[in-house]
């Protein structure tokens, strides 16, 4: 069992601190591009491709019937981060079009 | 009772861990196998485009031109297989990893070591298949072209024929399993053999490929880079609803034996 936190919620007897359940790397990676993604949304090109495999990765690593911590956390920003671009791309279009 | 597609999913995502790099690389080498072959498609064409220079009469023209036609044909038909067998290959890798074993670079080139024209075979027939599917349109080009009903003749027969060509390539889609499963088997017997696993399973199986357009569309977002993990995602998912296909007919043919057996044992 897991507490919020994702530690092991269990007693121990040896006085060891209790040991945190590792991230797979395709998780932080998601995560890493997740924010990335919101950041680089205003180029709307960069944001969207690292959105995207934000969310290809967090979507790819979850092998339990849960997420882990840090893939929820990419495939939120993922998808934040895609709507921001596809938001970003139709604002320049409409600047783009106005000017011309 | 049907595995969910929720569940084969799982399974593959499962499977793939601690694969994707060794993945990457294998893609990678297959993409670079294609690209390289592009240019030597062209290159076939250059000596031919240069001697028609010195052409003096027309009908030499005309045999050039043939011949360079022909050799075109050649060269891409050797990519076309070229491109088929690494495919099998990466095949191949997918049922290693869906039945827990690691991916290896060298199983790659499992097709070319086990009967490789088998390989060949099926790739040709599942081509002649697919050409097969596309002939009612173009009959009906033909024949109808310019009347007045032509372009709903047109719309119907191009729904007829997407649902024919489905039907033929979820019809024999096992083959190639079957063939990297025993590559002692003829290329005619997988297909059949695939034909009649899929039995009240193609539907399922469109359904399961129809359920990967949201991670298709992914891989246009990203660029193409996306690739790299969602095509073993769907490869492992298709090689794990092959294994569940392949389990389920183990059983029933054991039901039929046993229930042979039994029917004996009552006779006596």
């Amino acid at each position: 069992m897991e507490d919020q936190y994702g530690y092991e919620n269990r007693v121990q007897a040896d006085g060891v601190p209790p040991v945190r359940k590792k991230d797979s790397d395709l998780a932080t990676a998601s995560m890493v591009l997740g924010i990335a993604g919101i950041v680089l949304s205003c180029s709307c090109c960069l944001g969207m491709a690292a959105s995207s495999l934000a969310l290809i990765l967090g979507l790819i690593s979850k092998t339990e019937p849960e997420f882990e911590r840090n893939a929820r956390t990419g495939v939120i920003t993922g998808a934040v981060g895609l709507a921001l671009s596809f938001a970003f791309l139709f604002l320049w279009t409409l600047i783009l079009l106005s000017q011309s | 009772m049907n595995i969910t597609f929720a569940e084969l999913k799982l399974r593959a995502r499962r499977s793939l861990v601690g694969n994707f790099g060794t993945l990457a690389g294998i893609q990678i080498a297959i993409y670079a196998a294609t690209f390289l072959m592009i240019p030597l498609l062209y290159l076939v064409l250059i000596p031919f485009i240069f001697s028609m220079a010195f052409l003096e009469s027309e009908a030499a023209a005309v045999m050039l031109i043939l011949v360079m036609g022909a050799a075109f044909l050649v060269v891409y038909c050797l990519m076309l297989a070229v491109v088929s067998i690494l495919g099998a290959g990466f095949s191949r890798i997918m049922l290693d990893i869906a039945q827990a074993e690691q991916a290896e670079f060298k199983r790659l080139l499992f097709p070319f070591k086990n009967h490789f024209l088998r390989f060949l075979g099926v790739s040709g027939l599942l081509m002649l298949l697919g050409i097969f599917s596309v002939v009612p349109g173009i009959i009906l080009d033909i024949f109808t072209a310019m009347s007045p009903g032509y372009v709903w003749m047109r719309g119907l027969v191009t729904v007829a024929q997407y649902i024919l060509m489905i039907w033929i390539m979820t019809s024999f889609s096992q083959s190639f399993n079957i063939l990297l499963d025993d590559p002692e088997k003829k290329a005619v017997q997988c297909m059949r053999e695939s034909y009649e696993m899929m039995n009240g399973n193609r539907i399922r199986l469109f359904l399961l490929q129809l359920s990967f357009i949201g991670w298709y569309l992914l891989i246009y977002l990203s660029f193409g880079i996306g690739v790299i993990w969602v095509l073993p995602y769907v490869g492992c998912t298709c090689a794990h609803f092959y294994l569940d296909l392949r389990e389920r007919r183990r059983l029933e043919t054991e039901g039929q034996i046993e229930e042979m057996e039994t029917e004996q044992w009552d006779s006596q």
